[in-house]
């Protein structure tokens, strides 16, 4: 007589639960969170595709082609979600030269200073705001200064809705700061004295109903003459 | 999302007379559109790295050049470029 095996009392992991895992669950990966809105036979072929290239990468030490692959199954699973449609265009013309204006950089990217977290000393970490995702589509979105001359290694980032340790290692991949400061070294731009960045991870109402306005009243009073906004 | 909160502050900028231009990454192309952004440069990046890969400082730069030529070139609302 064999023992029995013990059994689990969870149910057996299905590809389904697998996949719908990446977006907010056990798998959490903002990288891959698209995996939840393909079907299972969509999802198969696209990880199993990801791993024949990955092989190859093992030979060629290029990840070009698994990169190549990730982006276009993104932008094809993206391309059908849903968005508001508006019915005006509003259009400012860009007046004068750039190299006099007053540019201000808008990252939606979630940056901030190390030592001026916008959510408090005590502010959640990358991980813990993934579990906050309802909390941030529910709130109004804050703005955080960033003085002009503050240096990426002073910079780190927070969001919700995209993997932010890629901006933690980089800044200038969602924020462009230090790009601008060597452009207006060399007399291409003139910057205003605070950039901005903000969590695109927002309620949307709000946003347009609460805030956006107030925002643009306030770089008015700025005197910015030109907005770079960088989304993610 | 990101992507549409980003096209809603443009679209308040620009309401208030004050010009931009928004950086978007491939798989948010439809949202510029829908949104009606003024002046949208798309980068064939990845979310997360619009502006360019981790430390490929030459690639961000060019893409902060075109988004500034297309800030000061575009004569008219929803001008999207692929950089």
């Amino acid at each position: 007589m064999v023992d029995e095996p013990e059994v689990d009392g969870d149910a057996p992991l299905s590809f389904a639960d697998f996949r719908r895992a990446f977006y907010y669950g056990d798998h959490a990966d903002m990288q891959f969170k698209f995996l939840d809105k393909l079907e299972d036979d969509e999802a198969a072929g696209f990880i199993a595709e990801i791993l024949h290239r990955l092989g190859a990468a093992f030979d060629t030490g290029d990840l070009g082609d698994v990169r190549e692959h990730v982006q276009r199954v993104q932008a094809d699973t993206y391309a059908d979600d849903p968005a508001p449609q508006v019915d005006d265009a509003p259009f400012t013309p860009f007046i004068g030269d750039l190299e006099e204006a007053r540019l201000a950089l808008v990252s939606a990217g979630g940056v901030f200073r190390r030592d001026d977290d916008p959510m408090g000393p005590d502010g959640p970490s990358q991980q813990e705001a993934l579990g906050m995702i309802k909390e941030f589509l529910r709130g109004a979105p804050t703005l955080t200064g960033i003085p002009v001359d503050t240096p990426d290694d002073a910079l780190t980032a927070r969001h919700p809705g995209y993997d932010a340790r890629t901006a933690q290692r980089d800044p200038g991949t969602v924020f462009p700061l230090a790009i601008l400061r060597e452009l207006a070294d060399q007399g291409r731009v003139r910057l205003a004295d605070t950039h901005h960045t903000f969590v695109g991870a927002t309620s949307q109402t709000r946003l347009r109903k609460e805030v956006a306005d107030a925002w643009a009243q306030d770089f008015v009073a700025q005197e910015v003459d030109g907005c770079l906004l960088v989304a993610t | 999302m990101c992507h549409g909160s980003v096209g809603l502050v443009a679209r308040a900028l620009e309401r208030a007379g004050i010009p931009t231009v928004s950086i978007f990454v491939e798989a948010f192309r439809h949202v510029a559109g829908r949104l009606r952004v003024p002046r949208v440069l798309v980068t064939p990046h990845l979310m997360g790295r619009t502006v360019g890969p981790v430390g490929d400082r030459a690639t961000q730069t060019r893409v902060v050049e075109a988004a500034l030529d297309l800030l000061v070139t575009a004569d008219g609302p929803e001008t999207l470029r692929d950089l």
